[in-house]
């Protein structure tokens, strides 16, 4: 009698288990219904996939929204979009390319298209350019956005959007001790350095060092380009162990002087909570800050500018940003459908959604938009707009020429040029070379 | 419920197949999952293989591996993996063992103790490390917050920036995360011990220092060996605690074996030399799992 | 009388020594939960222990706005199946070596050993490749497949150990009164094994709810929590707020589970252990 129910028992058990894992294996197999697909198509519509960076809610939210206009518009042409990580995504394309899968259309870091072309994957897009020029958006477009995808004669790729940094200050402190607004380095290190008080617990200056991290060698970068340097010459011959950047990261080593110690385990993260608790003059950050003061600290927002574009010792007026494109892949089996909604997707009016969404997290390519309504208050926005589209360079790309080699660099600039020196561990003379060697392989 | 008489018989001259039909389904799993992507990788590590030129995928046989071997920066990294191994490792095993001695008696509330003392190993890796690189931030950190307000230090300390004391504030992160485990097993053992051992060793005169190092610690010592080898593969092989926390600086002063074989392989793209870095790991582990297996015969308790 | 005050004061300075201990074990625990109740503005002000103001918002945000319900459920799936699976042929596999000694059992259980030491980076890729091929990339079920196998060598032992414990005397009692070696083992012995059961479940459940690096490289879109987790750290700035909510709702989860099946779980630890 127990024998029968512990047998029914541990058969119950048993079955609970199975449908556990077959529960598992059948909900994960269900593909879910296209999302903004409003009309029902008569034949089997031809399927884009769309894969693009994690670049944050807001340029997803305004990614969807556009593919859902798409979709709606197109019944015949329905795009999927799918979101890949910072950690993995090089695997995954690559994979996919060799698997013969890739997707249709993708996004990446900033160099993406080269890195594909290198290996004859990227699908040339003349034809877009030659749309959007009768549209009369290309016009209106920063040369740089296409030019910079003109590799061997043909467009490879488009940019979407400006990834900029800049340089923020307190605009009551620097009045309140009658300091002039910097426009050169020499200025802007003696504002640090007449504004630093660590007594009273405040500093100059405040900007990211950590090992490991990207943002670290986007600080040092501008100062490198704004010095004249780069990652490489015209000629794309590797050239990182220049005077130019040697004096670029002598300067970062003076600044960090009037900037809190802990700078080398710092990443924009802990800057802007620093700057944000009121203890720095000065931040180097990105575009977003602006909305994220504006939500985690007024006070300080209302107390913060950009400021004007630094001159350095090139003597002429350098930011840096990143110039993101969109491609699309060779091996993709549905090119036209692709070139289509790739060229609906960087008209101006499009692209302005994003723009909007992700509000100085994401600068236009096309000029006129920084006179566009979003831009208006507070007017630091429209300043950096402007100044984004008068002044930002691609640090990793200025000319495309070294682009294969600078896809591998990592967090290299990091952790063997910038963190070393800030620490103290080696001499900025030998932090560079280090780098150089390091790198310079790659190229 | 009689069953055929075959199944009382219990064949001798063919061999028993019940065995290998119940380690069956693990035989396959382990094989397909745990030994071929090995297989795979150390083919991999073998292999000229940069992302950077994918289609450009050559043989070149040992050449990764006398190229790790010539590196500096890899002999750093792999010391560097030694002081964290040891560091951490054995910073746990003193405060687990540590706790378990504190637990080890009845009193009230010790169950409570027992159940707080736990909750770090339940937490999850993410979650940990993220919260303790705020915490040990030196400006806007709880624990320079909670040092200063108790007076014990002025200026706040450079927990993850500095390049000495980052070692150390990511061995107490893994302390932390990793004492409960030894507690646990170590109160486990010691309550094995019965106790009228203690009560012997009391009437003889032995006061607490005696008893702990003639009676307790050699019979905890199988568990505790074991275990100290498990925890100090898996220390070696971590990667999320360090990388999340100091990014394997400043100034690559925390960048263990694995940190930089992940860089190799995932950032500078060198899949090919970033396998080789991982096969050497395991070689070294393999020789940590050897040692194991000789210490469990020697402890294994005959059944 | 000094016997009794030493004791006391022994009594006293242990029940300090734990205290400390105890607040070191809580402290990020407090630290994620005050931080997900403080108002966005008083996070980001520098560290205070006791918020000035409490705000659910943040835990309504992660519930309601982001894709945290479909993460938990995600993450609940993976868990569950993982732990079933792994019960299933760790108890198979861990019979097996406690009751008989086959040709290649020596062999097997250093296999065990040895797989649990192969670094995640070296397989990783490889990994990648072997589950796309078999079609369950981005599908909860290919992480099933790698989670309950990676729990194996500790379920193994672990059953192993508890298995031995149990005399055999019993199931050759049932042979001999007829019953098959399966409903033996079924009948008799799994009955017997709740404690070695449960400390195998949470082990499992614990692994997969909380790993990590696999889950990166295998999940698009059907993300489970520690994955989701990094969402809200964006590139270059970490949402905060949202994160320490849903690090909170993460670890509840597990909290529960755990005290829940706490003595269970020290019994089979304790079984286990010490016999393997």
């Amino acid at each position: 009698m127990m024998r029968r129910i512990r047998w029914t028992r541990m058969l119950l058990v048993t079955l609970v288990g199975l449908a556990v894992v077959l529960a598992t294996a059948c909900t994960g197999k269900q593909t879910k219904p296209d999302p903004g697909t409003g009309t029902t198509p008569k034949k089997d519509p031809v399927k884009v996939q769309f894969w693009d960076m994690s670049w944050g809610d807001n340029v997803k939210k305004a990614e969807l929204d556009m593919i859902a206009e798409w979709n709606a518009k197109n019944p015949d042409i329905q795009v999927e979009y799918t979101q890949m990580g910072w950690g993995e995504y090089q695997q995954k394309l690559v994979g996919a390319v060799k698997a013969g899968n890739p997707p249709d259309m993708t996004g990446g870091d900033s160099g993406i298209a080269f890195f594909f072309h290198a290996m004859g994957e990227a699908e040339p897009i003349d034809d877009v350019i030659e749309s959007l020029k009768k549209s009369g958006d290309l016009a209106d477009a920063i040369p740089w956005a296409y030019d910079k995808w003109k590799v061997d004669g043909k467009y490879i790729g488009f940019t979407w959007g400006i990834d900029a940094r800049a340089f923020y200050y307190r605009t009551d402190i620097f009045k309140e001790k009658g300091i002039k607004v910097p426009t050169t380095w020499d200025e802007l290190l003696a504002a640090a350095k007449a504004l630093n008080d660590p007594a009273k617990d405040f500093y100059g200056i405040v900007f990211p060092g950590k090992a490991g991290s990207y943002d670290p060698d986007q600080f040092f970068m501008t100062l490198a380009m704004q010095a004249g340097g780069g990652l490489a010459d015209v000629n794309g011959k590797p050239a990182i162990n220049s005077p130019q950047n040697l004096q670029a990261l002598k300067f970062e080593l003076e600044l960090a002087k009037y900037a809190p110690k802990g700078v080398t385990g710092y990443t924009f993260d802990e800057a802007h909570r620093l700057y944000q608790q009121g203890k720095a003059a000065i931040i180097f950050n990105g575009g977003w800050f602006i909305n994220q003061m504006k939500t985690e600290a007024p006070d300080i927002f209302t107390k913060t500018d950009v400021m004007p574009v630094l001159k350095g010792p090139s003597g002429k007026p350098v930011m840096i940003g990143f110039y993101n494109p969109w491609m699309i892949f060779k091996g993709s089996k549905n090119k036209e459908a692709a070139k289509k909604f790739f060229t609906f997707a960087v008209s101006k009016q499009q692209l302005s959604r994003i723009y909007k969404e992700n509000l100085g997290g994401t600068w236009p390519v096309y000029k006129s938009v920084a006179n566009d309504p979003m831009y208006a208050d507070p007017p630091m926005l429209k300043n950096l707009a402007k100044a984004v589209g008068e002044y930002a360079v691609d640090y990793w790309y200025p000319n495309n020429k070294a682009a294969t080699g600078i896809a591998a660099v990592g967090t290299g600039i990091t952790d063997f040029i910038v963190n070393p020196a800030l620490v103290g561990t080696m001499t900025p003379e030998q932090s560079l070379k280090n780098g150089a060697d390091k790198l310079e392989k790659n190229f | 419920m009689a069953s055929p008489s075959a199944e009382i018989r219990r064949p001798r001259k063919r061999t028993d197949t019940f065995p290998y039909k119940m380690i069956l389904p693990a035989v396959i799993m382990i094989s397909a999952i745990n030994i071929w992507p090995v297989i795979a990788g150390v083919y991999q590590s073998m292999m000229d293989y940069n992302l950077l030129r994918a289609n450009n995928i050559k043989f070149n046989g040992v050449q990764n591996f006398v190229q790790a071997l010539k590196d500096p920066d890899l002999i750093s990294a792999l010391l560097v993996s030694v002081k964290w191994t040891v560091g951490a490792v054995g910073f746990c095993y003193l405060v687990g063992l540590f706790a378990a001695l504190l637990l080890n008696e009845q009193f009230k509330g010790r169950a409570i103790y027992r159940t707080l003392l736990l909750l770090p190993w339940v937490a999850p890796p993410v979650v940990v490390s993220i919260t303790w690189r705020w915490i040990l931030t030196d400006m806007d950190g709880l624990l320079n917050h909670i040092l200063k307000s108790m007076h014990l230090i002025k200026e706040p300390l450079l927990w993850l920036s500095d390049p000495t004391l980052a070692m150390w504030s990511v061995i107490m992160v893994a302390v932390w995360r990793g004492f409960p485990f030894y507690m646990v097993t170590i109160l486990a053992a010691m309550g094995n011990i019965p106790d009228d051992v203690y009560e012997a060793a009391r009437i003889d005169g032995g006061n607490r220092w005696q008893i702990f190092r003639h009676i307790t610690f050699p019979l905890i010592l199988p568990v505790s060996v074991i275990s100290t080898l498990l925890q100090c593969i898996w220390t070696f092989n971590d990667f999320g605690l360090i990388y999340v926390l100091t990014g394997g600086g400043p100034a690559g002063k925390t960048t263990t074996l694995s940190i930089y074989a992940y860089r190799q392989a995932f950032q500078y793209l060198h899949v090919g030399y970033g396998s080789a870095i991982a096969v050497l790991a395991l070689l070294l582990m393999s020789l940590l799992g050897i040692l194991y297996l000789r210490l469990q015969k020697k402890y294994e308790v005959t059944d | 009388m000094t016997n009794k005050l030493s004791q006391l004061m022994l009594n006293l300075l242990r029940h300090v020594v734990l205290i400390g201990m105890s607040l070191f074990a809580l402290l990020p625990f407090y630290w994620m939960v005050v931080t997900s109740i403080k108002p966005r503005e008083e996070q980001m002000m520098g560290p205070t222990l006791i918020p000035k103001h409490i705000t659910f918002e943040a835990y309504q945000h992660v519930w309601s706005e982001t894709q945290f319900p479909a993460w938990f459920w995600n993450s609940l799936k993976v868990a569950a199946g993982s732990t079933a699976m792994a019960l299933l042929v760790a108890c198979l596999a861990g019979y097996a070596m406690s009751r008989y000694n086959f040709k290649g059992k020596g062999a097997f259980g250093t296999t065990l050993l040895m797989v649990q030491m192969f670094p995640l980076v070296l397989v990783g890729i490889p990994l990648v490749l072997l589950i796309s091929k078999v079609g369950v990339m981005d599908k909860p079920f290919g992480l099933v497949l790698v989670y309950m196998t990676f729990a194996l060598p500790f379920a193994i032992w672990m059953m192993k150990g508890f298995f031995d414990g149990i005399p055999r005397s019993l199931e050759e009692a049932a042979t001999i009164d007829g019953c098959s070696r399966m409903q033996a083992f079924r009948l008799i012995v799994l009955p017997l094994s709740g404690p070695g059961l449960t400390s195998v479940a949470v082990f499992t459940f614990l692994l997969a709810w909380n790993e990590f690096f696999i889950a990166y490289l295998f999940l698009k879109t059907k993300l489970t929590l520690p994955i989701g987790l990094l969402t809200f750290i964006a590139q270059f700035f970490n949402q905060w707020d949202s994160l320490m909510a849903a690090s909170t709702l993460t670890t509840i989860p597990v909290l529960v589970f755990y005290m829940v099946l706490q003595r269970q779980l020290t019994r089979g630890i304790t079984a286990g252990a010490v016999k393997g």
